[in-house]
């Protein structure tokens, strides 16, 4: 993800993603990013908790307004 | 539109080739510590954007497809599947299924809101924080070893639904 990240940002449109593996994403630099200690396979949040996903979602989309590259942002959601 | 996805991208193909790769084509099987990720020295720069005048594209590696329209990815199949799938945003989940090994799939299948947050953005598209919403959602199966081949495959399929509806901002969202 974080090299399609890279590539459709060079190509001149913005992107943001998020992640729970940090270790990839700090060695891809992707424009932005936010890092959490979720689960492989609930990027976002736990099923049914609308209020942790959508605090991802915003931290994540918030980014896009932001001059890349933009240091990676740690959310304390696990 | 490749040049700075990965900057050292020769390099880590040679290592792909003559270890992992080779050890895949001679034993049928996979040796992980035979695998590097790609690590980039450089970064990418872009300018920021109003997000709430923005038309938004959702990516997802969670395999997901629609059964009605489009066959699953090929899971099974240890060098990856490079292709992508489309689908409405306005597909009920319970259209959709998921052709993805690697991940375990419990949470998205309880509320595919954990890797597909659909419903999330629409709201935030009525709520004039997001400008609108393709109206096509791109989903891959993020088990993709072969970097070539997603700069070669992947990227140029997405790139196109890109430009086919007039997007200004990708969200990514991994599984």
């Amino acid at each position: 993800m974080g090299l399609i990240a890279r590539a459709l940002e060079e190509a001149g449109i913005r992107t943001t993603l998020t992640s729970w593996n940090a270790g990839i994403i700090r060695g891809i630099k992707p424009p932005r990013a936010t890092i959490t200690a979720l689960q492989r396979g609930m990027t976002l949040g736990h099923p049914h908790d609308e209020a942790q996903q959508k605090r991802v979602l915003m931290e994540t989309l918030k980014l896009l307004e932001l001059d890349a590259p933009v240091d990676l942002v740690r959310l304390n959601e696990k | 539109m490749s040049k700075l996805t990965s900057d050292n991208l020769e390099s880590w193909t040679e290592h792909f080739q003559k270890g992992w790769l080779k050890n895949f084509v001679d034993t049928k099987s996979i040796d992980w510590k035979l695998y590097k990720y790609v690590r980039n020295e450089q970064t990418v720069a872009g300018k920021g954007l109003d997000l709430s005048k923005a038309r938004l594209l959702l990516v997802s590696s969670s395999g997901a497809y629609l059964p009605s329209k489009d066959k699953p990815f090929h899971a099974a199949n240890l060098l990856g599947d490079y292709t992508i799938r489309t689908f409405p945003a306005s597909t009920p989940f319970s259209e959709l299924e998921y052709a993805h090994d690697h991940y375990d799939q419990t949470a998205v299948r309880k509320d595919a809101q954990v890797l597909l947050p659909l419903n999330h953005l629409r709201d935030l598209v009525d709520k004039k924080v997001i400008g609108s919403l393709s109206e096509t959602v791109v989903s891959f199966m993020g088990y993709q070893p072969w970097v070539g081949r997603v700069i070669k495959k992947t990227l140029p399929a997405i790139h196109k639904i890109v430009q086919e509806e007039a997007i200004d901002a990708v969200l990514l969202v991994p599984s």
